[in-house]
């Protein structure tokens, strides 16, 4: 049965989740599933002439608001593909290779990484020194912010094209006070001192992903007060040892 | 190594790259390269032994051309697996790029018993663990997966790249990689 290029993956998909990250990402739990059923003779071929599912994947990417939602589903597409092989060779062979077994599982992981790295907005402040030029241009994010929140929204779905324009108007709670920013790059900066324990991003909420990579694992802090907000209650979870390696390794 | 093996092997190398390796002929590989069937076969026996070679050598050249870089760059483990993807990405966007030997040969030789298969794939799992042994020197915890979870970004991203030019693939493979490594190194 050639599985990629079935109707019944595509409708598998279609009811796979809530948001099109989600169900992009749930081609690879999917295929791994599927490649552990009972009873199926797995094989993969890559068939670029049929592409069901490519279109698909371009279509959620878009809903995502990926920056190039065709490439982004080839890519997706073609890493799937690759992931199913190493996955049913490993299940042959015995697994001869580290970690083939896992493929589909790491392949998610991979994907996660990349389509967060085509949806996420780009006027986030890069690094902790930028706070000063931060506040210096804050009036300018809100704006450009704005206009990015909208734009996406037109992206999101062809029903948001219908819905009244949305008026960009400068909301000065959108940006958070300095201290508090600053007492966050500070703890992002201190935890890059200890060993830390982050948290599985896959268990998070798909709302709380992007924050959670940007600025926890990424170390860019929002400028926002809500993703502040959610930044601190994350940051609690994140257990830290600061024991400096040498003296940890003496008392073991 | 004789010249005219050498120009046997690089306009095979450009052949198969950008024609395809079944769809090209040994007729075609010779007139290209100015040379006779009979020379050709003095070389390499069959147009499978051709193949492998072609592959063997592309994959000894992009090695040992990323073992320069990384060598150059940095002495730090840590910074060399972040390095590892901006050097494709140079590699990938140079203008003389024609796509990575072993991704073609695996898509155009699906049987597993053929052994232009048997040789891609051997060569895909050598990258992978040249990805892991950067990880494991940077103390990376899960150096295995992360090198499973990097090579899949990079191998989709190179295919990206074969089948449209320009596309930019290998940019947000980049951008993917460095979160993957982040995250795996905190662990």
């Amino acid at each position: 049965m050639d599985i990629l290029h079935s109707d019944w993956l595509i409708h598998m998909l279609q009811k796979a989740g809530k948001t099109p990250q989600a169900r992009m990402l749930s081609l690879f739990v999917i295929l791994n599933d599927w490649t552990e059923a009972p009873g199926i003779n797995a094989q993969i071929t890559l068939n670029s002439n049929h592409n069901g599912l490519q279109n698909y994947l371009s279509l959620e990417a878009t809903k995502a608001g990926a920056a190039h939602p065709e490439m982004l589903a080839m890519q997706l597409y073609l890493m799937a593909v690759s992931a199913c092989k190493s996955k049913l060779e490993a299940d042959v062979e015995g697994n001869i290779h580290a970690g083939a077994g896992d493929a589909l599982k790491h392949a998610k992981n991979a994907a996660q990484a990349l389509i967060f790295a085509q949806t996420k907005q780009e006027f986030r402040i890069a690094k902790s020194s930028a706070y000063a030029v931060a506040s210096f241009v804050a009036a300018t994010v809100i704006v450009t912010g704005l206009y990015f929140t909208h734009q996406q929204k037109t992206n999101t779905s062809p029903l948001a094209l219908s819905a009244p324009l949305i008026q960009p108007v400068v909301k000065t709670d959108l940006i958070a006070n300095a201290e508090d920013t600053a007492a966050l790059i500070a703890q992002i900066n201190q935890m890059r001192k200890g060993s830390c324990q982050l948290l599985e991003a896959i268990q998070l909420p798909d709302s709380y992903k992007r924050v959670y990579f940007e600025n926890i694992v990424l170390g860019q802090i929002s400028t926002n007060p809500n993703d502040q907000k959610l930044v601190r209650e994350l940051l609690q979870k994140v257990r830290c040892n600061y024991t400096p390696m040498l003296m940890a390794n003496s008392t073991g | 190594m004789s010249l005219l093996r050498e120009k046997i092997l690089t306009t095979a190398t450009d052949l198969f790259q950008t024609q395809g390796i079944n769809s090209t002929g040994v007729d075609t590989i010779v007139a290209v390269a100015g040379t006779t069937k009979m020379t050709l076969y003095k070389y390499f026996h069959s147009k499978e032994a051709l193949i492998l070679e072609v592959l063997n050598k592309s994959q000894s050249d992009f090695q040992g051309w990323l073992d320069s870089k990384l060598n150059l760059s940095s002495k730090k483990p840590s910074d060399k697996i972040q390095q590892l993807f901006d050097f494709i990405e140079e590699w990938v966007t140079s203008p003389n790029f024609i796509g990575m030997g072993f991704i073609k040969a695996s898509a155009e030789f699906p049987n597993e018993e053929n052994p232009i298969h048997q040789l891609s794939s051997k060569q895909s799992h050598e990258f992978r663990q040249f990805i892991a042994k950067l990880a494991a020197e940077a103390s990376i915890k899960d150096a295995d997966g992360l090198a499973l979870q990097l090579s899949l970004l990079f191998e989709g991203a190179v295919q990206a790249e074969q089948m449209k030019r320009g596309s930019g693939a290998i940019k947000y493979a980049k951008k993917a990689a460095k979160i993957l490594i982040d995250g795996a190194s905190k662990n």
